[in-house]
C-alpha cells in the first residue's frame, strides 16, 4: 500500500512537473496568472477523489493474497499443502488436494489424499466415488479389484452421484454386462448439462453399451467394433 | 498494483491533456511563457497514456486474470505474442491504443521546430481537447483497468480471428491513420484561432498529413490482405461497413493531402483545404465510431447500452462543430486565391478533390443507409458491392484519369499546347498497350481488364514522363511512386476481379488433379497439435513436370480450445503472376475430403501498390519537412 501511493505521487509530480518546469523557468516574463500554481493542488486531489470513483483501490489489500492463488497451479498446490499441514481434519480440503494430484498424474498421492478425506467424512459419497477413481487409476484402470466396492457404498449413499454413476456404467461395461452399463449411463446423461463436453462422452459410451446389448439379445445390427468406450 | 498505477496515470493524464489545452489557447494569443508549459504538458500527457497503455499489456503479459479486460481476451495457453497484442483485441484496450498513438502524434508536433510559436502551441491546445475528450470516453465508459475478484484461473481466450499477424498489425497502422489526421484538423483549428489564415498552417500540416495518409494506406491493405487469407473465401475486399468506415478518411484525406499542396504553395483554397482536414478527421471519428459503438453488429444493441456510442457523437459533435463554427466567423479573413484559368493544376486538383468527395459521399450514404433505416424500424436492407461497384468504380475512374493529367498543367494557366501534346503518348501507350495486356496476363479481352490496365498505363506513362519533364526531386519521386503504387493497384483489382477462377472437389489421398494450370496432388490429412486449438493438417503438393513437387501447401481446420470455434486457415501459393489459393472443406469418409482451390491472378500487386503508394508519401512526407527550411516547391 505503502509504495502504491508513493508510484501514484510519482506519476502525479511528473505530471506537474512536466507542466510547472517550463513556467518556472519563464517566470520573469510577465503575465503569468498566480493560479496556474494552484494545480499543483487541484491535480492530487483530483486524481485521488477520480481514483476512489473509478478505480478498485480494494484490490490493492486482496492483490497479495491473489497472486497467490492465480499464477499457477504449483503455487496453489504448494499453498493448500502448506495448509492441510496445519489443519490435517479438513476433508474438503484433502478432496481438492487429491483431485489436482490427479489432474497431475500423481495417482498414488491422489489416492492417499482422497483415503484421508473418506477417513475424515465416510458418508460423503463425492469422496467415495473419488477415491474409487483414483485406486482404479492406480490398478491401471480395473474397477474391479478394490474400486468395485467404494463405487457400491458411494451409490448407496447417493444414487443419483454422478462420478459413481459414471464409474458404476464404466464397471458393469468391463464386465461386459452391457444393459447394467446403459442403465447407469443413462441415469448419468439425465443430470448432466447437454451439449457439455462430459455429456457427449457419456452419450457415445452410452449408444455403444446399447448397441451391444442389443446385438447380444439378438436384436439390431452388429455393433460399433469392441473399443472402450472412455 | 501496477494495473491500479496505469489506471491513475490515466486519470493524472486526463488533467494533464486539460491543462495543456488550456495552456495551448493561452500560448495561441501569445503568451509565450504558457505556449512552452503547453509542450511540457503534451509530452507529459503522451507518456502517462503510454505508461498506462505499457501497464495494461503487463497484466496480459503476466496472465493477471484479475483484470477484466484480460480475463476476457486472453488465456494462459495463448502464445506471449499474442497476449501482448491481445492488450488492443478489445473495445477498452483499442481505445486506449488510439490515445497512446494520438499521444505519440502530439510528441512529435511539440519536438517539431516551430512548435512554441502561437500556430504550433494552438495545435496542441486542439490535440490536447482531443485527447482529453478520448481520455474522459476511457475512463468514464470503457475502463481497460475493470478488476474481477476473486479472479477466475483462466482467461476466455482471444477470438481466434485475432490470432494472426495481420490482426496485430492492423489496428495499430489503421489508427497510426486515423489519429494522425488529427494533426491537420489541429493545425488548420489553430489557424483559425491565431488569425494565420495563410499558406503557413498548411506547409506545416503537409508532412504529418502525410504520413497518416502513409500509415492508414497501409492499414487498410493490411486489413484487406488478412480478410484475404484468414476467413478463407478468398475475397479481399467486401464493403462491409468496417471497411468502408476506414476508406472513407483515406478518400478524403487523398483530397486534403493535394488540397494542402495547394494551400501550402500560395495560401489559395483556405475554406476548401479546411474544410477537408475538419472532414478528414471527423470521418476518422465517424470511422471509430461505427466499429467501436457497436451501432454496426446490431442497432439494437447498440440502443441497449448506448453510452459509449452517445459519447463519441457527442464528441464528434463538439470537435467538428466547433472546428466549423470557428472557420464560419472567421473564413472572411482568408487570404484570397489567386485566379486561374479553367485549364490549370487548379482546375484538375479541384476537380479530383470533387469526385473524391463525391465518392466518399456515396460510400457513406451506401454505409449509414442500412442502419438509419434499421433504426427507423424500416426493416434491413442490405447494400452490398452491387451498388458500391456499380457507383464507386465510375466515380474513381476520372479520378485516375486526372491523376495522369495534372503533372501536364501548369499552375493558374496551363499552356494549351503543352497539356494536350504532353498527354498524347500516354493516350496511346494505354489505347495500345492495354487490350494486349489483358490478352498476354488473362488470356483473353475482357472489358474490365481493358480499362483497369488502360489507367494504369495512363497514370505510369504520364507519372513517369511529368517527372522526366520537370526534373528529380525527393517530392516529386514521392509522387511517383504513389502515382505509380496507386497504377499497381489498379492492375491488381481489374485483373483478379476479371480473371479469377474457383473450384469445389472431392478428393481422396494420393489423387491428382489439375487446376488453373497447376497440376496439384493431394496427401492427405494429419492431425496437429496446436498451443491453444487443435487442427487438422491437409498437404497438397504442387507438381511440376515430372511430378517433383514444386512446392506444398498445407491448409488447416483448427477447433480452439477455449472458445470452441472452428476455425479455416486457408493455405496459399502466392507469385507475382498470381496466388493459388486452397481451402480445406469437411470430411466425407477417413480418405476423403472437400477441397476448394481458387486462382486469383495478380492479387499481391493490389497489396504491393498499396505499399509503394505509402512508400510514396513517406518520402514526400521527409522532402516536405526539409523544404520547411528553404523554399516549398
Amino acid at each position: 500500500m505503502m509504495t502504491f501511493g508513493l508510484a501514484a505521487a510519482g506519476l502525479v509530480l511528473v505530471a506537474l512537473a512536466s507542466a510547472l518546469v517550463p513556467l518556472w523557468r519563464r517566470r520573469t516574463i510577465g503575465e503569468q496568472p498566480r493560479w496556474l500554481w494552484l494545480l499543483a493542488l487541484v491535480v492530487p486531489l483530483a486524481t485521488f477523489g477520480l481514483y476512489r470513483q473509478l478505480g478498485a483501490p480494494a484490490i490493492l489489500d486482496v492483490e497479495p493474497a491473489l497472486q497467490g492463488r492465480s499464477h499457477d497451479a504449483e503455487a496453489m498446490l504448494a499453498a493448500l499443502e502448506a495448509r492441510l499441514k496445519k489443519q490435517p481434519d479438513d476433508a474438503e480440503g484433502w478432496y481438492v488436494l487429491g483431485r489436482a494430484y490427479q489432474a497431475q498424474q500423481r495417482i498414488a498421492e491422489a489416492e492417499t489424499a482422497l483415503a484421508k478425506a473418506v477417513k475424515l467424512a465416510p458418508t460423503t459419497a463425492r469422496y467415495l466415488s473419488h477415491h474409487a477413481e483414483a485406486m482404479a487409476l492406480a490398478d491401471q484402470g480395473d474397477l474391479q479389484k478394490r474400486a468395485r466396492a467404494k463405487v457400491e457404498a458411494a451409490l448407496e449413499l447417493d444414487p443419483q452421484e454422478e462420478k459413481a454413476l459414471e464409474l458404476a456404467g464404466l464397471a458393469a461395461y468391463q464386465r461386459q454386462e452391457w444393459a447394467q452399463a446403459a442403465f447407469y449411463w443413462r441415469h448419468l446423461l439425465k443430470r448432466l448439462p447437454p451439449g457439455s463436453e462430459f455429456y457427449q462422452d457419456i452419450e457415445t459410451a452410452l449408444k455403444q453399451a446399447r448397441g451391444k446389448a442389443e446385438h447380444a439379445a439378438g436384436l439390431g445390427e452388429a455393433a460399433a467394433p469392441a473399443s472402450s468406450p472412455k | 498494483m501496477i494495473p491500479e498505477l496505469g489506471h491513475i496515470g490515466l486519470i493524472v493524464a486526463l488533467q494533464l491533456a486539460l491543462v495543456q489545452a488550456a495552456l495551448g489557447f493561452s500560448g495561441a494569443r501569445g503568451r509565450m511563457a504558457h505556449a512552452a508549459a503547453a509542450r511540457g504538458a503534451a509530452i507529459g500527457q503522451s507518456l502517462l497514456v503510454v505508461f498506462g497503455f505499457a501497464t495494461l499489456v503487463w497484466a496480459f503479459a503476466v496472465n493477471d486474470f484479475s483484470v477484466l479486460n484480460v480475463a476476457e481476451h486472453s488465456s494462459r495457453h495463448l502464445p506471449l505474442g499474442y497476449r501482448i497484442t491481445a492488450a488492443w483485441g478489445s473495445h477498452e484496450g483499442s481505445i486506449l491504443l488510439w490515445a497512446v498513438l494520438l499521444g505519440l502524434w502530439t510528441v512529435t508536433v511539440a519536438v517539431s521546430r516551430g512548435a512554441a510559436d502561437d500556430l504550433g502551441s494552438g495545435a496542441l491546445a486542439v490535440l490536447g481537447a482531443i485527447n482529453a475528450g478520448m481520455l474522459a470516453f476511457i475512463l468514464f465508459t470503457s475502463n481497460p483497468f475493470q478488476r474481477l475478484d476473486p479472479p477466475p484461473p483462466d482467461g476466455l481466450d482471444l477470438n481466434p480471428l485475432l490470432q494472426d499477424p495481420g490482426m496485430v498489425a492492423h489496428p495499430p497502422l489503421l489508427y497510426l491513420g486515423y489519429v494522425g489526421f488529427a494533426v491537420a484538423f489541429a493545425f488548420a483549428v489553430a489557424a483559425l484561432l491565431c488569425g494565420r489564415l495563410d499558406a503557413d498552417w498548411a506547409k506545416r500540416a503537409q508532412p504529418w498529413t502525410r504520413l497518416a495518409w502513409a500509415f492508414l494506406t497501409l492499414g487498410i491493405a493490411v486489413g484487406s490482405g488478412w480478410a484475404y487469407y484468414e476467413l478463407g473465401w478468398g475475397g479481399w475486399w467486401f464493403w462491409d461497413p468496417t471497411e468502408n468506415a476506414s476508406l472513407m478518411p483515406w478518400l478524403v484525406g487523398t483530397a486534403l493531402l493535394h488540397s494542402l499542396g495547394m494551400t501550402g504553395r500560395r495560401g489559395g483554397f483556405q475554406v476548401w483545404t479546411m474544410s477537408l482536414a475538419i472532414g478528414t478527421f471527423g470521418l476518422s471519428l465517424i470511422g471509430t465510431f461505427l466499429v467501436r459503438s457497436g451501432v454496426l453488429s446490431s442497432v439494437h444493441a447498440f440502443a441497449q447500452d448506448p453510452a459509449r456510442g452517445f459519447f463519441l457523437l457527442l464528441l464528434l459533435a463538439l470537435l467538428v462543430g466547433a472546428a466549423l463554427t470557428i472557420l464560419a466567423r472567421r473564413a472572411s479573413a482568408a487570404a484570397p486565391t489567386a485566379p486561374f484559368a479553367w485549364l490549370s493544376r487548379e482546375t484538375l486538383v479541384l476537380g479530383g478533390n470533387m469526385l473524391l468527395l463525391v465518392a466518399t459521399g456515396s460510400v457513406l450514404l451506401g454505409t449509414l443507409y442500412p442502419l438509419v433505416l434499421d433504426a427507423l424500424g424500416q426493416g434491413k436492407v442490405s447494400v452490398g458491392p452491387p451498388y458500391f461497384n456499380a457507383v464507386f468504380v465510375p466515380l474513381m475512374a476520372p479520378v485516375l484519369l486526372l491523376a495522369g493529367a495534372a503533372p501536364f498543367a501548369g499552375w493558374q494557366q496551363a499552356d494549351r499546347v503543352v497539356f494536350w501534346r504532353g498527354l498524347r503518348l500516354p493516350a496511346l501507350s494505354a489505347l495500345v498497350a492495354a487490350p494486349l495486356l489483358s490478352l498476354a496476363l488473362g488470356g483473353e479481352v475482357q472489358g474490365w481488364a481493358v480499362l483497369a490496365l488502360a489507367l494504369s498505363v495512363w497514370i505510369v506513362v504520364a507519372t513517369a514522363m511529368g517527372v522526366i519533364r520537370a526534373g528529380l526531386s525527393w517530392r516529386r519521386l514521392g509522387m511517383a511512386l504513389a502515382h505509380g503504387g496507386l497504377a499497381v493497384v489498379v492492375v491488381g483489382i481489374g485483373l483478379v476481379s476479371s480473371f479469377e477462377s474457383e473450384h469445389s472437389l472431392t478428393v481422396t489421398r494420393g489423387e491428382r488433379f489439375s487446376f488453373a494450370g497447376y497440376a496439384l496432388r493431394f496427401d492427405g490429412v494429419v492431425e496437429v497439435p496446436g498451443p491453444n486449438y487443435s487442427a487438422v493438417r491437409a498437404t497438397v503438393a504442387v507438381l511440376g513436370s515430372g511430378d517433383t513437387p514444386l512446392a506444398t501447401l498445407s491448409p488447416e481446420k483448427r477447433i480452439y480450445h477455449a472458445s470452441k470455434l472452428p476455425m479455416t486457415e486457408s493455405a496459399i501459393l502466392s507469385r507475382p503472376g498470381g496466388d493459388l489459393y486452397v481451402v480445406l472443406g469437411d470430411p466425407l469418409s477417413l480418405d476423403a475430403w472437400t477441397l476448394r482451390v481458387l486462382a486469383k491472378p495478380f492479387i499481391a500487386w493490389i497489396w504491393a501498390g498499396a505499399v509503394l503508394m505509402a512508400l510514396g508519401a513517406v518520402l514526400a512526407a521527409m522532402a516536405g519537412r526539409k523544404s520547411l527550411a528553404g523554399e516549398c516547391a
